[in-house]
């Protein structure tokens, strides 16, 4: 359902059904609504038949890296000889998307049972939910459906703690979130060893985002077949996406359509298209930490894993970050690296420095004080901060300014060259 | 083991090795690191040591990644090469490196330079630059440590040095992104966040971004960067015996570092801020240079004869005796200066610049002496000394020989009393120290030394059990091994009166009253035989008199008990309980036990305990008496003790005598077959000693009830003092001898887990001031004695011909880690532990003592209605003498205080800083209070460090019946304050 806006056809409202639907909030008008049955369900299965369904469905995971979910609950130590976690990482922070925050405003209960299944199915008795810290909407809404699920007797002797973030991105990434439960810096660590081998407090551990967990109870309660039969293109990507749209479209909002989806259906019919006069230049698909698509890329890319590897780019997240001709790409790419800048945990080197260098030089740029060097200095950066870092944080600073100079390079030239009035940039 | 193939090459290595490791291990040490440090954890953050793997798509870290079988590495590919660059340009973005800037001529100041230059990146001038340079805490202030943050990389080392090997954690990463800095403590004050000022910091920073002070005030930065030697030592404070690198310039230390952590050292590359701080009073301006002879003593007709004053003026001086310095008025210390700009210290530190050095010697005191040259001081010593055991006896003279010493130079001086001058009164600090701890060790088991390792706590111990010892302060490198084993998962009982630092981490904490621990212990000895947890098989097969025992402690339920030690019985149950379960539990003890009038007893029922539950002779079960200074194991193993010969062979032995008669090559009869006395019964007035020699101890500051002391050495016949000061005690000698510092000797020294570590000579002699081994020889041949020993290594010969556990060393054995003795033969590689199969008694069995609760002998009441403990604090040592001319150690804590708890405090209208008024049954002096909560309310804590408030006014020379040691731990004082 295109909340705030009205339900297009075009929409598979699964996990949006029932957003704007006040009543859904609570544990009775969730039950209503055929809540917990599937956790009912789980409860009778044995911990690897879940698995086992979740692995048929062809369920990936929402949070950005699209890893196959059932596969990642089957890494848990099959024989329990430690106590076992899940986290659930609710710390969405990447610019440009919004989708778990209208799940734990909506429909708490969905992701408290998907919590629960996957809970049972890793054989964790502990979970933890890690909200961002600038949620509080959210979290007071999850606070209460915890409350009233834990009333009604329904966590089964489960263990669910809500940890509220302290305003860091890089809290979302896995490994810095474990050490943020922990009460550690929020500072990725070495992998390997992996989560499930060594996670939270030390111990065999699963995360999983919010809206992978929100679909688990759907894909039990109508079977896995069902889940994997919706896919508009390529088999490996199947169920429903939610895509927050954001930017310069007519209707921003969170859209949830089957896999394969056209992102030009998206943006010009279900978003209502550009706004009036103005035509599409570029667009960023999965939220900030992919490489921008230009116009013709975007209205080709078909969206799934696949469809946006194609183009060069990543579904990651589902925030589609749109710009109409009238976007000046040097600033909003200097936006981009100021944001990563800023969130770096300042581990590695590359990270550290290469981040704030990088958007000094932007700076510099849009100032009107750029070298012609400068644009081959970034991509020497952006090379050495790609794939020689804990995690990708520094990575996703890269992406935007190679596939920007790459795709726009014209408009850092124009800069440089004094054929645009310089930006002040505070 | 695995195989892999590093740079072509193949390689085998452990599986859960690292890359890193591995090429090191295999010589190839050629991939750069900088967050990598030994013994660290590994956090991989600086990228640097990224290498190529042959099937991975990206470069994998070196000091992260773990060996596999068939890996193929590529530690030199294009893109790790590249990397390297990459990460050094980038860290070089924010660093102040114009100076690299000048190709060919570079000369690299530090680790990170070195690769900057070895990887040939040229960093940008610093004006051209889109970076600032990096900032941080960069406070004035400090005397040991500073900060130029402007040359930090942000590797972490610090951090993690701070937190995982220290224990500490008052660095941290703060903030984030570009703005990311080295905090110190929460709000940048390290005082406040626990800093210990151990320099661990100093020590892994690869920039200098954390820098020593100290030798850059006194030292050029080349001086510094290249010293002219570096030499091997061993730390001359506490009995951990830490190694030292000392970095020699000009003839003096200039720096102190430590070895690598990857020798099997002690300290493992650790230390304390004594160790890393405390090296300067050889420098000291207050240093003797030449021999001094008391003025009244001149040479007639041959012969030295004394025309001065006679009766009490004899020895006098233009100075204040210790009592008169107690009643002086005290400054309160001054406020921490760390993080102020002189403007904004309070007056006090501006203007009474002299509270910095207020243990040096006033000028004063060299009034009644007078330079003389080492002919006439030796000749009048060998005179003196030789008269007095020619017109009394030997036994009217005695020697305190020194912990402080070398093995051989206690060894010569035992050599030089026993076989010279016929006596066998020679004593050393041990008596205040461990004397209990030894008669207690001898009388159950038949030993003197601790039976294990320190490394053993960390490596294999799960329960410490610690009594009596402020571990953290007072053996700060093995207190921080504590700390790291509890951290590990250890668990960790504490008794002590205090809360001290390992009292408020420890799993339980049994705060008992002064001096109660033998009800302690026997109710935690009851309540485990009454459990049934006792070692059965330990005891039956290893041990005697075990029915004696249970007995004795029948009636000391932990009910009784905790009515007089003030522990709930709840506590002392489970305590009882952790320690019985073990499995391996590890028993360390200290003065807080040793230092009381039935400190035998003390030491007993703790051995008592530990040998019900079958505690010893198993790697991870130590028995650890902490010794407390560099070399009182050794000084006591080298016979400088009034009972036995080295190796604790008895004097009253005519076969054993006859042995070392016939070594020294004199007489069996000039040898006494009397035991000698202790120091605690040499200065009392019906000892009969007349003449001393003291060679590098100052008993008018240790010594109990020293108002009495310093009156009883005043009235000596003659008194002869070796040391590097003029010491509280020095003043009243006839002949004072300029001696020699740690660093400037060659020697070995035990430490507390028996290890005798070799130490090089590194620094040169001020002035005319000799070696102290030379200084003994000499006199030795003056007085009679043959004794052609040319060096230290020519005594240590003879030591082991007449030390059987010795028997194995040599010096070139030595090198590098040393050697724990037992160490019979040549090839024997010495004993981690002992005690695996039996004891060394007749029959091979421990035995246990029973032994009653006694109250303290002075119980508070309503005149002294305080307990006053003392004890060491962790920036000075014993009687200040090396510390309190230490300039970093000295301005950490410059004046005396007493800690006092607040709420006592508040009762007596005292606030932290007043001058308070201590009044004991013995004596009365002045201190400036500190509000603690570390002391329980009713006790009072006064360190023994300062002779202007010398805690051993007051004490109690009451004496323990076996060891003669005095009760220094438990005095009742009345406290008033001063207007």
């Amino acid at each position: 359902m295109g909340y705030p806006h009205k339900p297009h056809a075009k929409e598979t409202a699964l996990l949006s059904k029932h957003f704007g639907d006040p009543d859904a909030r609570t544990y009775k008008g969730w039950a209503k609504r055929g809540g917990y049955e599937a956790w009912k369900q789980a409860q009778t299965m044995a911990p690897a038949a879940i698995t086992d369904v979740v692995k048929e469905s062809g369920l990936r995971g929402r949070g950005g890296a699209g890893f196959p979910t059932g596969l990642k609950w089957s890494f848990m130590p099959k024989e329990k000889k430690k106590p076992h976690y899940l986290c659930v990482n609710a710390d969405e922070s990447e610019p440009g998307t919004f989708k778990d925050r209208e799940i734990m405003r909506w429909t708490p209960h969905a992701l408290l049972e998907g919590t629960l299944i996957a809970m049972r199915a890793i054989q964790a008795e502990v979970g933890y939910i890690y909200i961002r810290g600038e949620f509080t909407e959210p979290y007071a809404i999850m606070e209460q459906a915890l409350a009233e699920a834990t009333k009604a007797g329904v966590l089964g002797g489960h263990k669910i703690h809500l940890h509220r973030g302290a305003g860091a991105y890089i809290c979302g990434e896995e490994t810095a979130m474990m050490n943020s439960i922990e009460g550690k810096r929020g500072n990725p660590r070495i992998k390997p060893p992996f989560p499930a081998a060594f996670g939270v407090f030390g111990m065999p551990t699963t995360i999983n985002n919010v809206e992978t967990l929100a679909a688990v109870p759907h894909i039990l309660r109508q079977g896995a077949a069902w889940y994997k039969a919706m896919s508009l293109s390529n088999p490996k990507s199947t169920g429903t996406k939610l895509f927050s749209v954001c930017g310069h479209v007519r209707l921003p909002g969170n859209y949830e359509v089957t896999m394969g989806f056209p992102l030009k259906d998206l943006l010009h019919e279900l978003c209502g298209g550009m706004r009036p006069g103005r035509t599409l230049k570029a667009c960023i698909p999965g939220g900030s930490s992919v490489p921008i698509l230009n116009r013709e890329e975007s209205e080709g890319c078909l969206l799934d894993y696949e469809g946006c590897v194609e183009k060069g780019t990543m579904l990651g997240s589902g925030g589609v970050i749109v710009f109409d001709d009238s976007a000046d790409m040097v600033y909003q790419i200097m936006r981009l690296a100021r944001f990563y800048a800023h969130e770096s945990c300042a581990q590695c080197t590359q990270c550290r420095e290469g981040t704030a260098w990088t958007t000094k030089i932007l700076e510099r740029i849009l100032a009107g004080q750029g070298k012609m060097a400068d644009l081959d200095l970034l991509l020497d950066l952006s090379d050495n901060m790609t794939g020689k870092t804990i995690c990708v944080l520094s990575d996703s600073c890269a992406a935007p300014v190679v596939s920007g100079i790459k795709k726009f390079r014209t408009e850092f030239e124009d800069y440089i060259a004094g054929r645009k009035q310089p930006v002040m940039v505070a | 083991m695995t195989t892999l193939t590093i740079d072509g090459r193949s390689v085998t290595a452990d599986p859960d090795r690292t890359i890193l490791e591995a090429a090191r291990a295999a010589g190839m040490s050629d991939i750069p690191t900088l967050c990598w440090y030994p013994k660290l954890p590994i956090v991989g953050n600086c990228r640097i040591c990224l290498v190529s793997v042959e099937g991975q798509p990206k470069l994998l870290p070196a000091c992260a990644t773990k060996v596999a079988d068939g890996m193929v590495v590529n530690t030199e590919s294009h893109a790790a090469v590249e990397n390297r660059k990459g990460v050094l340009r980038l860290l070089l973005e924010r660093y102040p490196a114009d100076h690299l800037r000048n190709g060919g001529r570079v000369s690299p100041r530090n680790e990170f330079e070195q690769y900057v230059v070895r990887y040939g990146v040229v960093p940008t001038p610093v004006a051209e630059r889109d970076l600032a340079l990096r900032h941080g805490d960069e406070r004035p202030g400090d005397p040991m440590i500073r900060h130029d943050m402007s040359t930090c990389i942000l590797c972490t080392r610090c951090v993690r040095a701070c937190e995982d090997i220290q224990v500490v954690g008052v660095l941290d990463v703060g903030l984030r992104g570009e703005h990311t800095e080295i905090i110190v403590g929460a709000d940048g004050d390290p005082d406040r966040a626990g800093c210990t000022w151990c320099g661990e910091c100093v020590r892994v920073c690869p920039t200098g971004a954390i820098f020593e002070v100290m030798p850059r005030e006194r030292f050029t930065p080349e001086q510094i960067r290249h010293p002219a030697k570096v030499v091997r030592s061993v730390c001359p404070y506490c009995g951990v015996g830490c190694q030292l690198d000392l970095h020699v310039a000009d003839g003096k230390v200039a720096r102190v570092t430590s070895p690598d952590i990857e020798l099997n050292t002690p300290n493992q590359g650790s230390t304390c801020v004594k160790g890393r701080f405390g090296y300067d009073f050889p420098q000291h301006r207050d240093r003797l240079t030449r021999p001094l002879i008391r003025k009244g003593w001149s040479k007639q007709r041959g012969r030295w004869a004394w025309q001065g004053a006679s009766g009490p003026d004899r020895r006098g001086g233009p100075w204040r005796t210790i009592e008169g310095e107690g009643q002086t008025e005290k400054p309160a210390g001054p406020p921490r200066a760390v993080g102020k700009s002189v403007r904004e210290l309070p007056l006090l530190e501006r203007l009474d610049l002299d509270i910095r050095d207020r243990g040096a010697t006033p000028p004063s005191w060299y009034e009644p002496f007078r330079e003389a040259t080492w002919d006439e001081a030796l000749e009048l010593v060998a005179q003196e000394l030789s008269r007095i055991k020619r017109e009394r006896s030997g036994d009217a003279l005695a020697c305190f020989s020194s912990a402080k010493c070398s093995n051989e130079e206690n060894y010569v001086m035992m050599r030089m009393f026993r076989a010279a001058l016929g006596t066998n009164n020679i004593d050393h600090c041990t008596r205040l120290c461990h004397s209990t701890s030894v008669a207690a060790m001898q009388r159950a088991l038949n030993t003197s030394a601790a039976s294990g390792s320190m490394r053993e706590i960390e490596e294999a111990c799960n329960v410490i059990f610690i009594a009596g010892a402020n571990t953290t302060e007072s053996h700060p490198v093995f207190g921080a091994a504590i700390k790291r084993a509890h951290e590990r998962g250890a668990t960790l009982i504490v008794a002590d009166p205090r809360k001290t630092e390992l009292a408020a981490r420890a799993d339980l904490h049994l705060q008992m009253q002064p001096g109660t621990d033998v009800a302690l212990f026997n109710a935690m000895l009851g309540h485990i035989l009454a459990r049934g947890l006792e070692g059965k098989r330990f005891v039956a097969d290893r041990t005697r008199d075990f029915g004696k025992l249970r007995d004795s402690v029948r009636a000391m339920t932990p009910e009784v008990a905790a009515k007089i030690t003030g522990v709930p019985a709840e506590k002392i149950k489970r305590a009882a309980e952790i320690y019985a379960r073990g499995p391996n539990t590890s028993t360390l003890w200290a003065m807080g036990l040793t230092q009381h009038a039935n400190g035998t007893d003390l030491v007993t029922a703790l051995l008592n305990l530990m040998l019900a539950c079958g505690m010893i002779g198993r790697w991870g079960a130590a028995m650890l008496p902490i010794r407390g200074q560099n070399n009182v194991q050794g000084a006591s193993d080298m016979g400088a003790i009034p009972f036995v010969y080295t190796d604790y062979r008895t004097v009253k032995d005519p076969k054993i005598r006859d042995e070392y008669a016939r070594a020294w090559g004199v007489a069996p009869e000039s040898l006494s077959l009397n035991e000698g006395l202790m120091v605690t019964e040499i200065v009392k007035e019906e000892s009969g000693v007349r003449g001393m020699y003291i060679m590098g101890e100052n008993p008018i500051i240790s010594d109990p009830d020293i108002a009495h002391a310093e009156h009883w050495f005043r009235e000596l016949e003659f008194l002869a003092v070796q040391d590097l000061f003029l010491t509280e005690t020095a003043r009243y000698a006839d002949v004072v001898l300029p001696g020699s510092s740690f660093a400037e000797k060659t020697g070995t020294f035990v430490n507390t887990e028996r290890r005798i570590q070799l130490a090089h000579r590194a620094a040169d002699l001020p002035g005319q001031a000799r070696g102290d081994l030379e200084i003994l020889i000499e006199l030795s041949n003056r007085l009679g004695l043959k004794t052609p020993h040319r060096s230290a290594e020519d005594v240590m010969r003879e030591i082991v011909r007449v030390t059987p556990s010795w028997r194995g060393v040599t010096y070139e054995r030595l090198e590098g880690a040393g050697l724990q003795y037992p160490v019979p033969t040549s090839d024997s590689p010495g004993t981690a532990f002992l005690f695996d199969v039996r004891f060394p008694t007749a029959d091979g069995k421990a035995s246990f003592v029973p032994v009653e609760y006694a109250p303290p002998v002075e119980l508070p009441d309503e005149t002294f209605p305080f307990v006053m403990n003392t004890g060491r604090q962790l920036y000075h040592w014993h009687t200040g003498t090396m510390t309190r001319r230490a300039a970093g150690l000295d301005q950490r804590e410059p004046t005396p205080i007493m800690e006092i708890h607040p709420a006592d405090a508040a009762a007596l209208g005292l606030g932290d800083g007043d001058p308070a008024r201590v009044t004991s049954r013995r004596n009365s002096l002045t201190i400036s209070c500190r509000i603690s909560k570390r002391v329980a309310r009713g006790q009072v804590f006064v360190p023994f460090h300062f002779r202007e408030a010398a805690a051993n006014l007051l004490t109690n020379p009451v004496l323990d019946p076996y060891a003669k040691m005095a009760e220094l731990k438990c005095c009742a004082v009345r406290i008033e304050p001063v207007d």
